[in-house]
C-alpha cells in the first residue's frame, strides 16, 4: 500500500508553459513501486517539495486512470512556487499524497454536472472534467462556466473551445473587462447564469474559486431553485502540514487539508465568507 | 542578522543575472577551527552530487584551488583575526555575487572573540603564548565577517550543519531568497519532546535565548544548551540571566554564560558586560 | 638547466591539509642548504581564554580547537581534569571512551585516506576529481567516514564538536536502539575496511627509506588509544605525567606554529610511529590482513602512513564491533565527580598522534592554567626534515612543478592539522 504520508521522489517528465507566470508540470514517480499503489480522486492534492526550499499544497488535475504519470498546473506567487519554476524535465522533487477529500463521484454519476469557477481556481475542477468527459456515459449533460479577470487570464482557451463543441455540453465564459479577441460574455461569472441551461433537479453543482465569487453563484443558483444540498464547493488555505496537525487551515470547525478541500456546501454555509476566526 | 532584507534582494538578483545555469562556488577558510567546512564535507555522496549541480571553484579542504576567482556563491568560515585576512575578506567580498556566513566565527567571531575586551588585548596573550611575539601577526580581535563587509546570509552554529548549508544552496540555485528559523531553541525542544533540563532540574539552559537550528542536540543528551548557535531574535536575555541568579550561579558564572562562543554577538555580549559588572 | 639562476616559484599548493603554509628552499649543487616550513596559523589563543572556565566549558571549547578531531582534545581534557580532581572513571566508562574514540579515528582516516591522500597516488588533483574515474575508491571512503561520524553521534549528537561528554563519563549513553543500528552498518564495513588495508599496500608508494624517532602511546594489552604509557623506539618509557622532563616546545621566527622536540631531536608521532611501536597489539584478523601485504614493522618509509591508516581503519572498525557487541546501557552513565584545587596530566592518541594536556585547577575546578601540545606540533620539525631527505633523494633536477608535487605529498602524509592555520603553501625555491 502507497502511504501518503511517507514523502517520495518524482521527476519532471514535461513542463509546459501556460501563460508567463503558470506552468504545468508532468510528473512521474521514481519508484515504479509507488507508481503503482499511487491512487487518486479528483479534486484531491499532493503536498510538493521543492528540495530545501518548501513544500506547497497542489491540487492534481490528472485522470485517476492516467497510471503513474501526475499533472499539476501551478501559479508562480511566491518563493516556493517561483523556485518551482526552474524546474526543467528530468529535475527531480518530493511528494506526499494525496490528501484531502474529492468531488462527490457517486453522488454526480447519472445526474448533470455544473461547474462553475473563478479565476484560477479551475485547477481542482480540471481534473473532474476530464473525469466526467473519459466517462460520459455515467453523467448527464455537463455546463461549465468559467469566469476570468483578465481575457488573458484563461488558460487553455483552446481546450475551453474543444469542449464547447462537445455534445450534450455546454461552455459559458466570462470576462471581468472584454477585448478585442473575446467573443464570450464580458462581466463577473454571475452574469453566466442568465445563458446557462440548468435543470435544478437534476444536476449537481461543483464550485470552486474565489470566496466572494462562489457566494455570489450560491445565491444565483438558490434563486435557480438549485438546492443547498446538491452544492459542494473547493476552498483553499495556506496550509503547512496537510495532515490536520498545525491548524493553519482551519476553518470554524473543520480542517481544509483533512475535511476538504471539497466541502458539501450545508456544512461550511455558516463559515463561509465569514473574516477573522 | 546584519543584513538587511533589501541588499539580500540586490544580491539574490545579482545571483540570478548569472549567466551560467551551473554556478561557480567557492569556500573561503579564515580564522577557524575547519568544523564547518566539515558540514560539507561529511555529506558523503551530498557532496559528489553538490560538485555536479555547482562548479566548486575553490575549496582548499577538499582539493580546488582558485582563491582569487569570481564566484556566484562565497562560503565563508571562520572570523578575521590578522592584518591579512582582513585585506582578504575584501577581495572575497569583490568577486562574490552572494556572501554567506557559515558558523560562529565567520558570523559572531566565535570562540576566539573572546580575545575582544580582555584586559591584556591580544598582545598581552601572544607574549604569554609565543616565546618570539613579535614574529605574530595578529589584529587585537578577531570579528565577524560582516563587520568588514557586506554578509548576504548569514548562518548560525559552531559548527553549522549539513542541512543548514544544503538547504541554502538549494534555495540560492532555485534562485528564491533564502529563509532562516529564527525560533528559540525551546520551541525545538518542545516539539521533540525532550524532559526541559531547566524546569525540571534547574539546569542553566541558554536554550530560551538561542537561535534554533541544532536540533536540539543537548537537552537530548539531558544537558543544558550552551548556546552555540548564538542569540535567537529578540532574546531575553535579562529574564534569563535572572533566573540563572535565581537558581544559584554566581553573577560571574552567569556572565560566563553569555561570555562563550557567539560572545561578540550584541545580545550576549551586553548580557556579559552587565553580569561582570556585578561579579 | 637553471643552475645558475635564482628560482623562485611562489604557487598555492597546501590544498587538501587543513591550513596554510609555505615552503621556502634553498639549494646548491643539488643539495637543500636551508629549508622552512612557515606556518601562517592564525593565533587563536585557546590556553588563555581556558583560564578561568569551569571542567564541562573546558571540554566544550577545547573541541574547538580542531573540527577535524575534537573527540581527541575532549578525551584527553577529561583525562587531564579527572586526574587533576582524583576521580576514577569506571570501566564501562573506559569501554565507551573507547567506542567513540573509535569514531573519530575512522571518520578521520577515512577522509585523509581518501579524499586527501589517494589523489596524490593515484594522479588526481583532488577528490572531486577522481570521483569519476574511481568511484568505487571514493564511496568506499565516503562510505567509512560516515560511519565513523555516526559513531561519534551516538555520544554527542554531532560528529563535529559532539555535546555528550563530561567529567566522569558522559550526560547520556548511546541509545541502545541506535547503537543496534550503528553495529549492523559497522559489521556490515568489514570487508571493506578489511579490503582497504590491501588496496592501500598494493599501491605504487615511493620508496624512500629514512632514519626517524617513532613515538607513541603504549599500553599492556591494546592498540593504545586512550590511555598508555609515553614510549619510543629509542627505549623512552615515561608516564604521561613526565612528558615535559624530555619533550620542549620552542618557537621559531619563521612560523605561528610551535615545534616540540625530544631530548633535542625531531620525532615522529601518528599512525606510522604507532604502528611501528604497537603492532603486537593490533587485534589477531588486523595482524593477518597486515601480514598478507607483507609489509615489514618497523618501517622507515614514511609513505607507509598511508598503509598505517588503513591498518588503523581496520583494527578500529573491528574493536567497535567487539565494544559494540559488549555494550549494555547503565544507568547514570558517568561516575560521581567532584572538584579540588589539583594539577593533572593527559595524553591520548588523537588521530594525527600523540595529544598532551595539562591543567592546573583552583578548589572551584576551574582552570588556573592549561597547556596543550598537538600532534602537529609535534611533528613540525620531522616534516622538516623529511622534506630535506625526500626531494634530495627525489633530485632537485627536477622542474620545479615536480618538485612542488613531492613536497606536497610528503607533507600531506602528516595530513597536518594546521588548523592548529589557513590556506596557501607558497614554494619558493632558490637554487644556486
Ligand atoms: C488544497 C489546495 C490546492 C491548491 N492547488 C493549487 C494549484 O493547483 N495550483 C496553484 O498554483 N496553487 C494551488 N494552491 C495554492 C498554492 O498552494 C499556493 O499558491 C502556494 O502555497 C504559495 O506558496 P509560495 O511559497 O509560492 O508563496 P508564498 O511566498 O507562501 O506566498 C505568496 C502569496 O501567496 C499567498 N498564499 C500562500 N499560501 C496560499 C494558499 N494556500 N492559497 C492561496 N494563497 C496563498 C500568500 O499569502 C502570499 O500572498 C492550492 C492550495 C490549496 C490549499
Ligand atoms: S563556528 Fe565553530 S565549528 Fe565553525 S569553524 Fe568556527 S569554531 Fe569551528
Ligand atoms: S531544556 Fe533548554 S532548550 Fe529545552 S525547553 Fe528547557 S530551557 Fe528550552
Ligand atoms: S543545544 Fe545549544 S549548545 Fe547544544 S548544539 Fe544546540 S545550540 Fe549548540
Amino acid at each position: 500500500m502507497h502511504n501518503p504520508d511517507r514523502p517520495v521522489e518524482v521527476e519532471v517528465v514535461e513542463r509546459v508553459e501556460e501563460t508567463p507566470s503558470i506552468y504545468t508540470l508532468h510528473l512521474r514517480f521514481t519508484d515504479p513501486e509507488v507508481a503503482s499503489g499511487y491512487r487518486l480522486l479528483p479534486g484531491q492534492y499532493n503536498m510538493l517539495y521543492l528540495y530545501g526550499v518548501g513544500e506547497v499544497p497542489i491540487s492534481i488535475v490528472s485522470d485517476p486512470d492516467h497510471e503513474g504519470l501526475l499533472e499539476h498546473t501551478i501559479r508562480s506567487v511566491g518563493r516556493v512556487t517561483e523556485g518551482m519554476e526552474r524546474l526543467r524535465v528530468g529535475d527531480r522533487m518530493g511528494l506526499r499524497g494525496p490528501y484531502g477529500r474529492g468531488w462527490p463521484l457517486d453522488k454526480a454519476e447519472g445526474r448533470d454536472v455544473v461547474i462553475v469557477t473563478g479565476g484560477l481556481g479551475c485547477a481542482p475542477v480540471v481534473s473532474m472534467i476530464r473525469y466526467v468527459l473519459n466517462r460520459r456515459e455515467r453523467f448527464g449533460r455537463l455546463v461549465i462556466l468559467q469566469g476570468v479577470k483578465h481575457t488573458d487570464d484563461l488558460i487553455w482557451r483552446r481546450q475551453y473551445e474543444r469542449w464547447q463543441a462537445l455534445p450534450n455540453t455546454q461552455v459559458l465564459l466570462a470576462a471581468d473587462v472584454g477585448g478585442p479577441n473575446w467573443p464570450f460574455s464580458v462581466g463577473k461569472v454571475t452574469v453566466l447564469f442568465n445563458q446557462a441551461d440548468i435543470d435544478p433537479d437534476r444536476s449537481i453543482v461543483m464550485l470552486c474559486g474565489p470566496e466572494v465569487m462562489m457566494k455570489a453563484s450560491i445565491d444565483r443558483l438558490l434563486a435557480l431553485n438549485v438546492p443547498a444540498d446538491s452544492m459542494w464547493l473547493s476552498i483553499e488555505r495556506n496550509m503547512q502540514c496537510g495532515i490536520g496537525h498545525c491548524g493553519h487551515c482551519q476553518v470554524g470547525p473543520h480542517f481544509v487539508c483533512q475535511d476538504g478541500p471539497v466541502f458539501h456546501y450545508p456544512a461550511l454555509r455558516p463559515w463561509l465568507g465569514v473574516t477573522g476566526f | 542578522m546584519k543584513a538587511s532584507a533589501r541588499t539580500q534582494t540586490t544580491a539574490l538578483e545579482r545571483l540570478n543575472a548569472r549567466e551560467n545555469a551551473r554556478p561557480r562556488v567557492a569556500v573561503h577558510k579564515f580564522s577557524s577551527c575547519d568544523g564547518c567546512q566539515l558540514a560539507f564535507i561529511n555529506a558523503g555522496e551530498a557532496l559528489l552530487e553538490l560538485a555536479q549541480l555547482v562548479e566548486i571553484v575553490h575549496f582548499a579542504e577538499a582539493g580546488p584551488m582558485d582563491p582569487e576567482a569570481a564566484v556566484d556563491i562565497a562560503f565563508v568560515e571562520g572570523s578575521i583575526s590578522t592584518p591579512d585576512e582582513a585585506e582578504r575578506i575584501q577581495a572575497v567580498r569583490a568577486n562574490s555575487r552572494f556572501l554567506v556566513s557559515l558558523g560562529a566565527c565567520a558570523t559572531s567571531g566565535g570562540l576566539q572573540a573572546l580575545r575582544n575586551f580582555n584586559a591584556d588585548g591580544a598582545t598581552g596573550w601572544t607574549e604569554a603564548v609565543y616565546a618570539q611575539p613579535e614574529f605574530i601577526d595578529s589584529l587585537d580581535t578577531a570579528t565577524p565577517v560582516a563587520e568588514h563587509v557586506k554578509v548576504d546570509l548569514e548562518l548560525w552554529g559552531c559548527p553549522v550543519n549539513a542541512r543548514q548549508v544544503f538547504q541554502a544552496v538549494r534555495q540560492l540555485l532555485f534562485g528564491v531568497e533564502p529563509v532562516v528559523d529564527k525560533d528559540k531553541l525551546c520551541v525545538e525542544c518542545k516539539r521533540q519532546q525532550h524532559v526541559c533540563v531547566l524546569v525540571a532540574q534547574g539546569i542553566p539552559c541558554m536554550g530560551p535565548v538561542t537561535h534554533t537550528g541544532c536540533g536540539a542536540l543537548c537537552p537530548a543528551f539531558g544537558r543544558d544548551c550552551y548556546a552555540c548557535f548564538g542569540p535567537a531574535e529578540n532574546p531575553n536575555t535579562a529574564s534569563l540571566a535572572r533566573r540563572f541568579d535565581g537558581l544559584g550561579l554566581m553573577p560571574e558564572s552567569v556572565a560566563q554564560r553569555f561570555h562563550f562562543i557567539n560572545s561578540h554577538a550584541p545580545a550576549f555580549r551586553a548580557e556579559w558586560l552587565a553580569w561582570k559588572e556585578r561579579s | 638547466m637553471t643552475e645558475n639562476r635564482d628560482i623562485r616559484i611562489e604557487v598555492p599548493v597546501l590544498a587538501r591539509v587543513e591550513g596554510e603554509g609555505a615552503l621556502e628552499l634553498s639549494a646548491s649543487e643539488g643539495r637543500i642548504d636551508t629549508l622552512r616550513l612557515r606556518i601562517f596559523e592564525p593565533p587563536r589563543y585557546f590556553e588563555k581564554f581556558l583560564e578561568g572556565r569551569a571542567p564541562q566549558e573546558v571540554l566544550d571549547i577545547v573541541a574547538r580547537i580542531c573540527g577535524i578531531c575534537p573527540v581527541a582534545y575532549q578525551m584527553t581534557a577529561v583525562q587531564a581534569l579527572e586526574q587533576a580532581f582524583g576521580v576514577q572513571a569506571s570501566s564501562h566508562v573506559m569501554h565507551l571512551r573507547r567506542l567513540m574514540y573509535c569514531g573519530e579515528w575512522l571518520q578521520s582516516h577515512a577522509l585523509h585516506v581518501h579524499l586527501l591522500a589517494l589523489p596524490d597516488f593515484l594522479g588526481f588533483d583532488n577528490a572531486i576529481a577522481m570521483a569519476g574515474k574511481h568511484p568505487d575508491a571514493v564511496r568506499r571512503g565516503l562510505r567509512l567516514q560516515r560511519l565513523g561520524n555516526d559513531l561519534i553521534r551516538l555520544f554527542g549528537g554531532r560528529s563535529v564538536h559532539p555535546v555528550g561528554m563530561r567529567m566522569g563519563g558522559f550526560h547520556r549513553g548511546p541509545d541502545p536502539e541506535r547503537a543496534a543500528a550503528v553495529l549492523r552498518e559497522l559489521r556490515s564495513a568489514m570487508a571493506d575496511a578489511e579490503a582497504l588495508v590491501a588496496f592501500t599496500a598494493s599501491l605504487p608508494l615511493p620508496d624512500d627509506e629514512q632514519e626517524f624517532v617513532s613515538v607513541a602511546l603504549r599500553h599492556d594489552s591494546e592498540y593504545a588509544m586512550y590511555a598508555g604509557r609515553i614510549v619510543s623506539d629509542r627505549g623512552l618509557d615515561l608516564p604521561v605525567k613526565d612528558y615535559l622532563d624530555h619533550f620542549r616546545e620552542s618557537h621559531v621566527p619563521h612560523s605561528t606554529a610551535l615545534y616540540a622536540h625530544l631530548d633535542g631531536e625531531p620525532y615522529l608521532v601518528g599512525p606510522l610511529a604507532r604502528l611501528n611501536l604497537n603492532h603486537d597489539r593490533l587485534s589477531p584478523p588486523v595482524r593477518s590482513a597486515l601480514e598478507a601485504t607483507g609489509l615489514s614493522l618497523p618501517s622507515r618509509n614514511m609513505f607507509h602512513s598511508l598503509i598505517a591508516r588503513a591498518v588503523e581503519i581496520h583494527e578500529v572498525v573491528s574493536e567497535a564491533i567487539r565494544l559494540l557487541e559488549a555494550y549494555r546501557p547503565e544507568e547514570p552513565a558517568h561516575v560521581p565527580t567532584t572538584v579540588q584545587a589539583g594539577v593533572g596530566c593527559g595524553a591520548t592518541e588523537a588521530p594525527r598522534g600523540l595529544l598532551w594536556h595539562r591543567y592546573e585547577t583552583d578548589a572551584a575546578g576551574r582552570v588556573l592554567s592549561a597547556r596543550i601540545v598537538p600532534p602537529t606540533a609535534q611533528n613540525q620539525a620531522r616534516i622538516e626534515d623529511d622534506l630535506k631527505c625526500s626531494l634530495e633523494a627525489f633530485g632537485l633536477h627536477n622542474d620545479d612543478d615536480a618538485l612542488r608535487l613531492r613536497g606536497e605529498t610528503v607533507i600531506r602524509n602528516y595530513d597536518p592539522c594546521i588548523s592548529c592555520a589557513t590556506h596557501f603553501l607558497k614554494v619558493r625555491v632558490q637554487r644556486r
